[in-house]
């Protein structure tokens, strides 16, 4: 696993895209400490590769406070908190791609959680293209708060373990 | 007042070189807020459901107890 880039927002920002990734590696794993500005008690992070929302498909398992919800075909994934959630407080989470470079339909998983609530999340990428981009935005805020992170990270089958044979 | 930024973080270049941010445009403002309307209708909807959903089971509830069933005949029944 290694670090491919770390963005640290120095004051806030509608989104971070990550362009022109590497193909070099098998999957990628994207690990973040996010907060957007929406008004009330949580926010979700939205994706988009390679600039399109299109195609995209999920279900997932939420826990809001004590109420446990599952949710299909949205466009919104890791719960993340907002400017109605626990003061200074961001949410922590990571995404796995597998297989991003390859010519199939891309699947990823997601989870996110912070004070008050949570989430585990399967979805899938109908595009056989390579992903060659990420961005990363509130689905219903409008920015991510400042001293917000994201990492990217490239993993590659077979590094720094046993390769089976 | 200026519009929102955003950030792009551009892989092929070396580090320390690769962040840009970049105001956004009048269209893609009105992309993102009609996304955000829309997640945010989507999210109120199922908030919606799940009270509905709730109070259907506090008025279940009442009905067996008005049949005369205990709370722990209720909880097992529920499971």
């Amino acid at each position: 696993m290694e670090l491919i880039e770390t963005v640290e927002l120095a004051s806030s920002a509608s989104s971070i895209t990550f362009s022109s990734i590497p193909q070099t590696y098998t999957d990628l794993c994207l690990v973040f400490s996010l907060r957007s500005d929406r008004s009330g008690n949580g926010d979700y992070v939205a994706f988009a590769f390679n600039g399109s929302t299109a195609g995209f498909t999920s279900v997932g398992l939420y826990n809001f406070s004590t109420t446990i919800v599952t949710q299909t075909d949205l466009d919104r994934y890791a719960t993340i908190p907002s400017a109605g959630s626990v003061s200074n407080t961001f949410g922590n989470g990571q995404t796995y791609i597998s297989n991003y470079s390859g010519n199939t339909n891309k699947s990823f998983s997601t989870d996110g959680v912070f004070g008050d609530g949570g989430n585990i999340n399967a979805s899938l990428w109908s595009n056989t293209a390579a992903i060659t981009s990420i961005e990363f935005s509130p689905a219903i805020g409008s920015t991510f708060n400042q001293y917000s992170i994201i990492s990217l990270y490239g993993i590659t089958a077979g590094s720094g373990g046993a390769t089976v044979s | 007042m200026s519009n929102p930024t955003k950030v792009i973080v551009d892989l092929s270049k070396p580090k320390g070189e690769r962040e840009t941010i970049v105001e956004l445009t009048a269209e893609e403002i009105a992309e993102r807020e009609a996304r955000a309307a829309e997640a945010e209708a989507q999210r109120l909807a199922e908030e919606q459901a799940e009270a509905e959903k709730q109070a259907n089971k506090e008025a279940g509830i009442e009905t067996l107890k008005s049949l005369g069933l205990t709370d722990e005949q209720i909880a097992a029944l529920l499971g």
